[in-house]
């Protein structure tokens, strides 16, 4: 129900790449395209707004991990600071999103959809 | 009618005083003139260390001729001791018929009667004798006596820093030892026990200190008076340290009287324990708490003028105070036991507008609470969703 | 106590009559929770009004201390506090290692009271802090119940249990100034916003969560049951298929705020990243981006699709996630369970590995009838309300259900965690207790009672329902509509209350409101004595010694040490260093010659023992011995052995058949010295131990003693310096033992003169 666009972007990639050889690779690849087409039909636009804001605090909170991996974690309290507040900021828009979601509207009966944007 | 000159320096030896007679003397008369002073920390204990168990001995030393700026014909000094055990004295040589000085009778030594002696002479003399009793220094005494119109109760709070002048014990304490000579010889030289006698009508007593109520102490009502009976928490041996306080309630009936627009309040100045062997305390501070409001406060005291070094009135805001309650402290030192029942009156005004400016003011505070609550309940900050 | 029987009575008659409309309704409820609270205030003011306004036990003398230094000094003072009057020589970051939550709330009361020119002493905001939480903990009983049920009374009864059970009493009674004190409060009340922010899915609930859960983290360490519990009852969720995006948006936001503010507190730092009692809270966040990520797609997609996608998809992560923890817990980024953890599984562990946890009574497995005593009727209530749970099974019944379990297991594997189960205990017993009543309790006969249901349907459709069809199964006006089965359930009921409330108020009164600093006895007239040794010996340390006199004691008495006779001390109720502690224990049970040493090392001044034999106290140090020994065993196996503290059979003694060892031990020596002078020959006895001693006491040669209080609990010996000829202790005092026989032959005659 919940779309979340970074993870599709991130997640069946880096699996399909991964794990699968021959035929079940070009299932993936299916799969895959079936949930971009059904993104792109079913998002609004003001929705995308908040996706592409997600996507970017996946990028910035990737690139951290992998200078704390890459680099060693010294100041490790700056990491951790930057790194939570990326993904603090990720989930709380994730929620916004599937609140403000029309597909969930009988679950949040008092979010107005509005919420997010007034 | 004494006065101290101003000229007099507190931590010199000599301090002199102006007396004025009720009727000036005429040539050759005679007048008799009763001088009583008082000395604190004059007693040293000898030796400075005993056993738990031993007697303790204290030194006196003083001049055997009385201090004076004139000439003195005639003189004779008495010396009258707490035992007849007194195993040292110095020894001066006699005049008349006594070959030396001094001349003991029982626990009475009398240096004299001397022929002329000349103005400001001193004869250095010691006493050592048996005081087998604690030696009770307060360094410290602040009193609070706070008047509660609306309760019709005065409040009287004193804490005590209190210390044992008298011979360190040589050994450490031993429990056992002071178990078995409370039982053979309750005797000694450490303090267990003070006795406050209140005035009639005290309630509520306490003894607590720093960490909380002591336990071992008995409050005892009668008709006549109260008495506050404490024991401090271990024996106070010479060199120990025991700081405590003390509170009580009393109905203010008995201490406030209402005149012409005006309160007096009148109080003792101290109320120490009363101890046989008596007690010293070099600095009392003395705050007299009055309602909120009051104003116009003088007062009186029978005190000797001389101990009061200083007084003021303040504010001090507790208890919901909206502008502070009246505070006069006065600053005391160098008193002793015997002026226990000098009074401290004080007068002051206090009108009807003062008395009901707590209530109206707590009154309208809480409602205007109430009143902002509701408005803020009425308020809508909810977002129109149409 | 008339609360708790108001609460009990709300839903008959009475509120049926009264509370027609909405408003007297909500009036009555008010002044029934304000009865609660003030009921649950006055049973736990038992020993102020018995003793006094005194701050009881151990830890809270340390908490006391601690807001002192607060108020004294301010916030940041505080929160970089380094106190070098505990742990000599070490010191102690006590800023840093202690949970500031209680000490600020004390703080914040204390100033907002000065603002309003209230002078309270802060002694006294620190003593009445316990029971004014209580009451607050009764009203986030009722809250939370309120969120399980639709029964008002339920919300209300549990309100009165949990104020008045002495599981939670035990923790709060006045003067119990313990992080427990408004963890418990804090503890409820973040589960009820947890549980409201996971119904409505709402940020804003799932904030306050967060925050609520930020307090509880600063004032107790017991935080890590939310920790745990919170992600664990999400797992039950999504395992029993019932994830939802309420559940991702309260846990998410609970989980990234929550962490945030945990980690503002010192102590816990970095924490909530690098242990593995956080990492499940960690895990189940992870899992739950996945799980809605696979929502989304399968959404997205035809389901045999997402099955593929499932398989793969799911696999690679949760074993990349499990390798990468695997690998984490192996380079030491994150830290295994902690001995105090595996506690909890193995009740066995601490006693083999940890003598110091297992040496606090607290943390020792819970014994069956403690449950009875805690909890009285609750206990068996409990179970069914439980099983009301499983009824219904909605979202916040599966916590209570999860709850239930762990805090029971948790309750009996470590006494003190009674205090975890208590809410839960007292949630669910409200529940089946209201379910009865509200059965059996329906005055009128069902024709009516059915009319009723029906206006209050569009409330409670589910109640409405649930009745509905029990009563198209059973027919009617018999069974429960008779008026003498109401009768006998409803008197049942009743009597079983009043006996709970009898109950606790005897428990309360004598088992949980003593002070442990001051004991008390009856005189032989039935007044009562105060047996005041602790302080009588504390104030004469703070009065008649040195400001940095050390003293040295078992580590038990450090926080009162510190707090009573304000004197600084090797070791105390904070035991972060084992092998310091060991080091008290092994000059404590060790030779004068090799205790010597340490205490000279250690710049030790008085030494402090705890002794009852007199009176018969017997929580004192020699019946805490053998725990000294065991740690300092623990440290150094070669020069410590407990066994040579038994007797040959095997028998722990004192009197003349007493080990060698033991008899030579610092400890013994100091108990027993001069005690034996106290009696008639051959009559010296140990109260505590029913031992006769012998008429010898130990000699002491390296300490003399200093002082002992009345009853000879608290005994001070103090530390000799060295000997001014250099002698040992053991030769100098012989000398003068020999010397002072000489003397007194001396005055007999010049005969023994002329010898010499």
């Amino acid at each position: 129900m919940a779309p979340k666009k970074p993870a599709t972007a991130a997640g069946p990639a880096s699996s399909s790449a991964t794990s699968t050889s021959t035929s079940s690779t070009r299932q993936l690849d299916k799969i895959a395209l079936n949930i971009v087409q059904h993104y792109q039909k079913t998002t609004p636009q003001r929705t995308k707004l908040l996706d592409t804001f997600m996507a970017f605090l996946v990028i910035v909170g990737g690139i951290q991990f992998a200078y704390c991996v890459l680099a060693g974690n010294y100041p490790f309290n700056a990491f951790l600071s930057g790194f939570s507040a990326t993904v603090g900021q990720f989930v709380l828009t994730a929620s916004l999103r599937i609140q403000t979601t029309e597909a969930n509207k009988s679950e949040f009966p008092s979010v107005s959809p509005e919420r997010s944007f007034v | 009618m004494s006065q101290a000159l101003a000229n007099n320096r507190l931590d010199s030896d000599t301090q002199f005083y102006r007396i004025r007679l009720p009727s000036p003397l005429p040539s050759k008369g005679q007048q008799t003139l009763g001088i009583s002073f008082y000395y604190l920390n004059a007693l040293k204990p000898l030796p400075a260390s005993i056993e738990q168990a031993d007697k303790q001995y204290l030194v006196y030393s003083f001049s055997a001729y009385c201090p004076s700026a004139y000439p003195t014909l005639k003189q004779k000094t008495e010396v009258k001791l707490p035992s007849s055990d007194a195993p040292e004295y110095t020894k001066i040589a006699g005049n008349g018929e006594t070959k030396e000085f001094p001349v003991k009778q029982g626990s009475k030594l009398t240096y004299g009667p001397f022929p002329e002696v000349s103005a400001g002479a001193s004869s250095p003399v010691k006493v050592r004798y048996e005081f087998n009793k604690p030696v009770t220094h307060v360094s410290q005494l602040e009193r609070d006596i706070e008047v509660s119109h609306w309760g019709g109760n005065v409040a009287f709070e004193e804490r005590y820093t209190l210390l044992h002048y008298g011979a360190n014990l040589s050994s450490q304490f031993s429990r056992v030892k002071w178990a078995q000579s409370q039982y053979f010889s309750p005797q000694t030289f450490a303090l267990k026990e003070m006795k406050f006698i209140l005035g009639a009508g005290s309630k509520d007593a306490y003894f607590t200190d720093v960490i909380g109520n002591v336990s071992t102490s008995r409050f005892r009502v009668s008709k006549r008076e109260a008495v506050l009976e404490l024991k401090p928490r271990y024996p106070v041996f010479g060199g120990w340290k025991y700081p405590f306080t003390v509170g009580w309630n009393a109905d203010s009936n008995n201490y406030l009287k209402k005149a012409d627009g005006k309160f007096l309040l009148n109080i003792p100045l101290i109320e120490g324990p009363k101890q046989a062997e008596g007690v010293e305390y070099e600095q009392v501070d003395v705050r007299v708490i009055l309602p909120e409001g009051a104003e116009n406060v003088k007062f009186y005291t029978t005190a000797p003028e001389s101990s009061i070094t200083s007084h003021s009135v303040d504010l001090v805001r507790t208890y919901l105070d909206t502008v502070g309650r009246t505070v006069l402290t006065i600053k005391a030192q160098n008193l002793v036991d015997e002026l226990r029942d000098r009074e401290l009156l004080v007068s002051y005004e206090y009108s009807t507008a003062a008395a009901l400016r707590k209530p109206v003011v707590i009154f309208t505070s809480t409602m205007a609470v109430f009143v902002s609550m509701w408005l803020l309940s009425k308020l809508n900050v909810s977002f129109s969703t149409k | 106590m008339a609360a708790g029987k108001g609460a009990s009575s709300t839903p008959t008659e009475l509120l049926v009559s009264l509370g027609r409309n909405q408003s007297t309704k909500t009036l009555l409820k008010v002044i029934i929770l304000a009865l609660i609270a003030a009921a649950a205030v006055a049973s736990r003011l038992f020993s102020v009004i018995r003793f006094e306004s005194i701050i009881h036990e151990f830890d809270p003398w340390f908490n006391f201390r601690a807001t002192k230094y607060l108020v004294a000094n301010g916030f940041y003072q505080f929160w970089d506090w380094f106190d070098d009057r505990t742990w000599h020589p070490l010191g102690r970051v006590t800023g840093g290692t202690l949970y500031p939550g209680l000490m600020v709330t004390s703080g914040v009361i204390y100033h907002l009271l000065r603002f309003l020119t209230v002078p309270v002493d802060i002694r006294n905001i620190c003593v009445l802090l316990a029971p004014a939480f209580s009451g607050l903990t009764a009203y986030a009983a009722y809250l939370l119940t309120n969120e399980m049920t639709t029964s008002s009374s339920a919300g209300l009864l549990a309100a009165a249990f949990m104020g008045i059970t002495p599981g939670y009493i035990s923790r709060s009674v006045a003067g119990s100034y313990d992080n427990e004190a408004i963890a418990i409060f804090l503890l409820v009340f973040t589960f009820f916003l947890w549980i409201k922010a996971l119904k409505l899915g709402s940020v804003l609930w799932g904030a306050l969560c967060a925050l609520f859960y930020g307090y509880m983290v600063a004032s107790w360490g017991g935080y890590a049951f939310i920790t745990c519990l919170v992600p664990l009852h999400a797992f039950v969720l999504i395992c029993m298929g019932r994830f939802s995006m309420r559940l991702y948006v309260a846990y998410t936001t609970w989980y990234a705020l929550g962490t945030l503010a945990s980690m503002q507190i010192p102590f816990v730092g970095f924490l909530p990243v690098r242990t593995s009692e956080h990492m499940p809270a960690l895990g189940i966040f992870g899992f739950l981006q996945l799980v809605a990520f696979l929502e989304y797609v399968r959404s997205a997609i035809p389901s045999r699709q997402f099955q593929t996608f499932l398989y793969v998809g799911l696999g690679g992560i949760f074993g990349v996630g499990l390798l990468g923890l695997v690998g984490l817990t192996a380079g030491g980024y994150i830290a295994p369970w902690s001995g105090r953890f595996y506690s909890l599984w193995d009740t066995g562990y601490a006693k083999i590995h940890i003598p110091i946890i297992a040496s606090v009574s607290e943390h020792q497995p819970t014994a069956w009838p403690a449950f009875f005593f805690d909890l009285n009727m609750l206990i068996w209530l409990f179970p069914a309300g439980v099983y009301m749970c499983f009824q219904r099974l909605e979202d916040e019944h599966v916590f209570i259900i999860v709850y239930a379990l762990f805090g029971s297991y948790f309750a009996g594997v470590m006494v003190r965690l009674m205090l975890t189960l208590t809410p839960v205990v007292c949630v669910a017993a409200a529940i089946a207790a209201s379910q009865l009543l509200d059965a059996y309790l329906q005055y009128k006969s069902p024709e009516i009672v059915e009319s009723k249901e029906e206006e209050s349907a569009d409330g409670t459709p589910k109640k409405a329902s649930k009745q509905g069809s029990l009563r198209s199964t059973s027919q009617p006006v018999v069974g429960i509509y008779n008026v003498l089965s109401k009768a006998f359930i409803a008197g049942a009921m009743t009597l079983f209350l009043l006996i709970f409330v009898q109950h606790c108020t005897w428990v309360t009164s004598n088992a949980y409101s003593s002070p442990s600093v001051v004991l008390a006895s009856r005189m032989p007239d039935g007044s009562q004595h105060i047996i005041d040794d602790y302080r009588e010996a504390y104030q004469w340390l703070r009065q008649n010694t040195k400001e940095d006199a050390k003293i040295m004691s078992w580590w038990d008495y450090g926080y009162q040490i510190g707090g009573m006779a304000d004197r600084p001390t090797l070791v105390d109720n904070n035991t972060w260093n084992n092998t310091h502690i060991a080091t008290v224990g092994k000059a404590m049970s060790s030779r004068e010659e090799v205790a010597y040493p340490i205490m000279r090392q250690h710049e030790v001044d008085y030494v402090l023992v705890v002794f009852g034999g007199l009176l018969g106290y017997s929580g004192d140090d020699i019946n805490k011995f053998l725990w000294m020994v065991r740690i300092a065993e623990g440290i150094w196996p070669d020069e410590v052995k407990e066994r040579d503290f038994f007797t040959p059979r095997g028998e722990y003694k004192v009197d003349a058949e007493a080990s060698e060892t033991m008899k030579n031990s610092l400890m013994y020596k100091m108990s027993y010295h001069n005690y034996a002078s106290l009696f008639p020959p051959g009559q010296a006895q140990d109260r505590v131990r029913g031992a006769r001693l012998p008429d010898q006491s130990p000699i002491l040669n390296s300490l003399e003693e200093a002082y002992t209080s009345e009853n000879w609990i608290i005994r001070i010996y103090k530390v000799k310096d060295l000997d001014n000829v250099g002698r040992d202790h053991a030769a100098a005092a012989s000398f003068e033992r020999g010397h002072k026989k000489k003397k007194a032959i001396k005055k007999r005659g010049p005969r023994v003169l002329r010898v010499e």
